[in-house]
């Protein structure tokens, strides 16, 4: 755990915030802390900071225990509805005006933090996913790279549609061009292809959204025949034979690690997360973005969704709380100071139009945002509405992990789906 | 024996224990096996209710707890034997006199100083499928790369060595004190009569040490069976939930999953595991010494 203690001790308030530490979320949380109290000096706030996975696993032992000392919660969207459920988040409706809570995000950000006609957890960021193209290893094993977003290009978000709706490669292209680009070269193994969150729902959703296949059914309250779909059977399949036929993709990397396997020359296709970017123009790749691939014959489907930030119901310090989570999510300068450090697709409405017309985004790797931003309008596909989401992103999780380690897809899903339904029956009550 | 007159003063002496004993033990496994018969209501906005067996019975009717109790009773039948009997083989080793001992024994005392979070980073880089040592030394001597922890045939055992290179040098410390309490004089009689090493082994060493074994057999299963670590920092009970012991599908239930009624009730099953296997080896180290 990483906690960033506020720099002065007494003042009259310190907040507690649960955050995330994976990515750029540290950097983001300092920079609108820091703004946040120069406004408020009576405030301080403590940034107590988890990996992905622990997260999840602090806010369930936390709230469990009514907590009181915990007063923000970074939420993962898809389980607003589970925490709500078991009543971990206060709602935020008083801590905006009417016209603030219909007009500040994007419509779905908005709902996808509504819980019951109540607002409990307000938008952070939205995200979109790009397939990251390595110029370098592309040219060097003469492979002719996809068309993509590139250093020296200005262009306007009309080509960047275009772009999207003419050039975007199928798997099939994808996995074509990884055969040929997976081989050892000078500086180690370098593999054509790799997911930025492996195994992860997040990340691997698009590949049965994409043959059509919804992974619950049944308001989210069942699996067996829609996890276990002929639609996800066939991407599982595809999956599977990334790591264990064609060998395109290394087994045993945590998701932690496909960046940095990319920023290292390691990675010649790196389909992932817009946070990436950062990460890439700051370690010298020479790279390209292309749109998100899909399936022939299907439909192209990309992730979305993000972070949004909660008060814990049992927290003695909401007012102050809701004023932060209203600068964070809303004011002007704590949503741009967030979008800036994170470097995450925005849930305002004030930046995404920002980023459609400011000439700051006309060019590379500013101008992946507009792509961001078609995807968003076009492309994007919410995560699963259940209460059991939780319990439904670890059991999609296992199950593809051990796809991925090479367990058959027609035992696994079926399995999985089993597992899941275990869970999710119990919402049924 | 019998100590006349003296059970208040023994109570009195042996008050601050039990009270330790009844806040630090029995008060928390009171807590669990009630904690076992609730439920959180999800049309309660999560409060807790009483529901009796019910947690037991979606047990017994769920494959994986099933998969769980095997996987969890098949590593502790391998692991506590396998530790008991290196732990002694050290222990032996380390209690010889000779140049240099000094050494041996420092490095059989490594493990004890590495935690095990640590103990399991390291091992996961050696056991790396694609770039780990000890695939590469298995290269050097002609044997393929092997999976390891991604297999889910290699996993638990690759998690049996992990547990056993860190918990080992700790059982020999125990086994090379009670080594070290034996008369040495005993072994110079059996000398002069002309027994070989392995009779004093067995005729002398063996017998004197089985209080200590039974000790070290006692506490290492209690701790075995709820091996956690590994699987939490390494496998997450996978792959094909074949390293999901119970006390990790405890973890899952309760801190993942957000059931705790089902993971305590997980627990209590753990708890009465241990109490039955541990009863087991006492009778039978027993019925050996009166034997």
């Amino acid at each position: 755990m990483l906690s960033l203690s506020p720099a002065r001790v007494g003042a009259a308030t310190t907040l507690h915030w649960l955050g995330l530490s994976d990515g750029n979320t540290i950097t983001s949380a300092k920079k609108v802390i820091a703004a946040f109290e120069a406004k408020n000096p009576d405030v301080k706030i403590a940034f107590d900071a988890y990996p992905f996975r622990q997260l999840f696993e602090t806010i369930e032992v936390r709230m469990k225990a009514q907590d009181a000392d915990l007063d923000l919660i970074q939420v993962d969207v898809p389980l607003v509805a589970s925490y709500s459920t078991r009543g971990y988040l206060a709602p935020l409706d008083e801590y905006f005006t009417p016209d603030e809570l219909e007009h500040t995000w994007v419509a779905a950000s908005r709902q996808a933090g509504t819980y019951q006609g109540k607002l409990l957890a307000a938008p952070l960021n939205n995200s979109t996913q790009f397939m990251y193209v390595n110029l370098g290893l592309f040219q060097d094993a003469g492979v002719t790279p996809p068309s993509c977003l590139t250093a020296g290009q200005t262009v306007t978000p009309d080509m960047v549609a275009s772009l999207a709706e003419k050039d975007r490669w199928t798997w099939e292209q994808v996995v074509d061009a990884a055969k040929k680009l997976t081989k050892t070269g000078p500086s180690g193994q370098v593999w054509g292809f790799e997911f930025d969150q492996v195994s992860r729902l997040y990340q691997l959703q698009a590949l049965g959204e994409s043959l059509g296949g919804p992974l619950v059914g049944d308001h989210g309250l069942k699996a067996t025949g829609y996890f276990d779909s002929d639609s996800w059977k066939k991407a599982a399949k595809w999956y599977w034979s990334l790591f264990n036929e064609s060998k395109v993709s290394p087994k045993g990397v945590p998701p932690a690690e496909t960046a940095n396997l990319f920023a290292d020359n390691n990675v010649a296709i790196f389909v992932g997360g817009e946070w990436n970017i950062l990460l890439f123009k700051k370690s010298g790749v020479k790279f390209g973005i292309a749109p998100h691939p899909y399936f022939a014959g299907g439909k192209p489907v990309t992730g979305t969704g993000s972070w949004h930030l909660g008060i814990n119901k049992a927290s003695k310090n909401k007012e102050v709380a809701g004023k932060f989570v209203h600068f964070i999510s809303a004011d002007d300068e704590g949503s741009r100071l967030w979008f800036e450090g994170q470097g995450q697709l925005p849930a305002t409405q004030k930046l995404l139009t920002a980023i459609d017309q400011s000439p700051q985004y006309a060019t590379f790797p500013e101008c992946a945002y507009l792509l961001g931003v078609y995807e968003a309008r076009h492309t994007a596909v919410p995560r699963p509405q259940t209460p059991g989401y939780l319990q439904l992103e670890d059991i999609f999780a296992s199950t593809y992990e051990d796809i991925r380690n090479g367990t058959d897809p027609n035992e696994a899903l079926p399995a999985g789906a089993r597992r899941a339904d275990r869970f999710l029956g119990q919402f049924r009550k | 024996m019998k100590f006349k007159g003296s059970s208040p003063t023994a109570f009195l002496l042996l008050l601050p224990a039990l009270i330790c004993l009844v806040v630090f033990r029995i008060y928390p496994i009171a807590l669990a096996a009630w904690g076992s018969l609730c439920q959180e209501s999800f049309e309660q906005a999560g409060r807790t209710i009483f529901v009796g067996v019910q947690n037991y019975a979606d047990l017994v009717s769920d494959p994986l707890f099933w998969k769980s109790l095997w996987v969890t009773v098949k590593l502790n039948a391998v692991i506590n034997p396998v530790q008991l009997a290196l732990a002694l083989l050290l222990a032996v080793m380390v209690n010889q006199r000779f140049r240099g001992i000094g050494f041996y024994r420092l490095l059989f005392f490594v493990p004890i100083g590495v935690s095990l979070p640590i103990a399991c980073v390291i091992w996961r880089l050696m056991l790396d499928p694609a770039s780990g040592l000890i695939n590469s030394l298995l290269g050097w001597i002609g044997i393929n790369k092997q999976p390891f922890l991604i297999d889910e045939r290699q996993a638990l055992w690759s998690v049996l060595v992990i547990a056993t290179w860190k918990g080992v040098s700790f059982w020999m410390i125990f086994l090379w004190a009670g080594l070290q309490a034996i008369p040495s004089e005993l072994y110079e009689a059996a000398r002069l009569d002309g027994a070989a090493t392995a009779r004093r082994f067995f005729h002398i060493t063996l017998p004197l040490l089985k209080r200590t074994l039974l000790f070290v057999l006692v506490t290492d299963t209690s701790v075995n069976f709820l091996l956690f670590v590994p699987m939490f920092l390494l496998t997450r009970g996978g792959p094909s939930y074949s390293t999901n012991v119970l006390m990790y599908e405890a973890y899952r239930s309760g801190f993942v999953y957000g059931e705790m009624g089902r993971a305590l009730a997980i627990v209590m099953v753990l708890i009465l595991l241990v109490s039955i296997t541990v009863v087991l080896q006492f009778y039978f180290l027993r019925q050996q010494e009166l034997s």
